[in-house]
């Protein structure tokens, strides 16, 4: 019988970044409510200062983000059966990362100062994290 | 190899690229505190009178060198704000720099194939209030002897060096600053100090 790994240092990463998708997708779906649905006195500050077709965008990627995080947290209990998952996810962050990257060539973001260069650090090294740390060993049979 | 090993070589090459990209981008474009004359003898030279000249200003009428006497005023020379990633930055910077002082004109020329809605609407949506001219038929930018001759592609058409020239209350010029690289503008903090040396 093939000893059982525990995948611990994946699963760390996983549930980081399902958590970091969750709340991502819980603020974007609550900026595009603000901007649409809530009324403007009780939604208290806004989130996004966009137009409606920005709130509408936002919605959408919110929706996208909580799909994601909940994948994410699928994979939680069984690693080995979520392998296609992470490999998503890695190429996920570098796409956000490349995009991160285009935005701040722009010109457009100046105001966002160095966050940019950190956001696409961060998204890089969550995609190296998810590249070796994902498991590569086909799940046992009738697990 | 097994496939799973390439997978990982490869993916991990993509991350180290976006990586060096992510460190290297700002390499060759920052602002510099210190003033550049690359054009030095094209143009008004610092004690001159800046040239008269009359331009259609975004949002209608007309901008004329005699309406800008009474303050200080910034005279920018620049290639776009509709695609011009180091245009932006520095019209950004700039803003930052000088703020909403309603004792400065700050004047922004471009070509008039440079404007259109998206590049207005670049200025609108930070709430800069900079007025915006067109130089048709690039008469201003040609007297001057600014424009850029060495553009390389269909999209620089019409557009000048960068430039930029601190005038005084009586329109004479006591700052100027010209590059042929324009990937690296003068700071905005520089142009504020020239502004208050002015008072």
């Amino acid at each position: 019988m093939r000893e059982r790994k525990t995948y611990l240092a994946y699963r760390l990463v996983a549930l980081l970044t399902a958590v970091v998708c969750a709340i991502a997708g819980v603020m974007l779906l609550l900026g595009f409510m603000q901007g649409t649905i809530l009324p403007a006195a009780a939604s208290g500050g806004r989130l996004l200062a966009t137009n409606h077709w920005g709130s509408y965008l936002a919605g959408l990627t919110g929706a996208l983000f909580l799909v994601w995080s909940i994948l994410l947290a699928a994979t939680l209990r069984d690693p080995p059966r979520g392998h296609a998952i992470a490999v998503g996810s890695a190429a996920g962050f570098l796409l956000l990362g490349f995009v991160n990257l285009l935005a701040r060539f722009s010109g457009e973001y100046g105001e966002a100062g160095g966050w940019q260069k950190l956001v696409t650090t961060t998204a890089t090294f969550a995609a190296l994290s998810l590249i070796w740390l994902s498991p590569t060993e086909p799940p046992e049979q009738g697990s | 190899m097994p496939r799973i090993t390439v997978g990982r070589v490869v993916g991990t090459l993509v991350c180290l690229s976006v990586l060096f990209l992510n460190y290297r981008l700002d390499f060759g474009r920052a602002s510099q505190e210190s003033a550049v004359d690359d054009l030095a003898g094209r143009g008004p030279r610092v004690g001159e009178h800046f040239a008269d000249f009359d331009l259609e200003e975004v949002g209608g009428g007309r901008v004329t060198s005699a309406d800008l006497l009474g303050k200080p005023t910034v005279l920018v020379f620049a290639r776009s704000l509709d695609w011009c990633p180091f245009t932006k930055s520095f019209v950004t910077e700039l803003a930052a720099s000088i703020g909403r002082q309603p004792e400065v004109n700050v004047l922004l020329v471009f070509a008039p194939n440079q404007v259109n809605t998206k590049a207005i609407r670049f200025l609108f949506d930070r709430g800069i209030a900079f007025r915006v001219a067109l130089d048709q038929g690039r008469q201003l930018i040609e007297r001057l002897g600014i424009a850029n001759v060495t553009i390389r592609s269909r999209i620089e058409t019409g557009v000048p060096y960068p430039a930029v020239f601190v005038l005084d209350a009586q329109g004479i010029v006591r700052f100027r600053d010209t590059r042929r690289n324009h990937r690296i503008w003068l700071a905005g903090s520089r142009i504020k100090e020239e502004l208050d040396r002015l008072g």
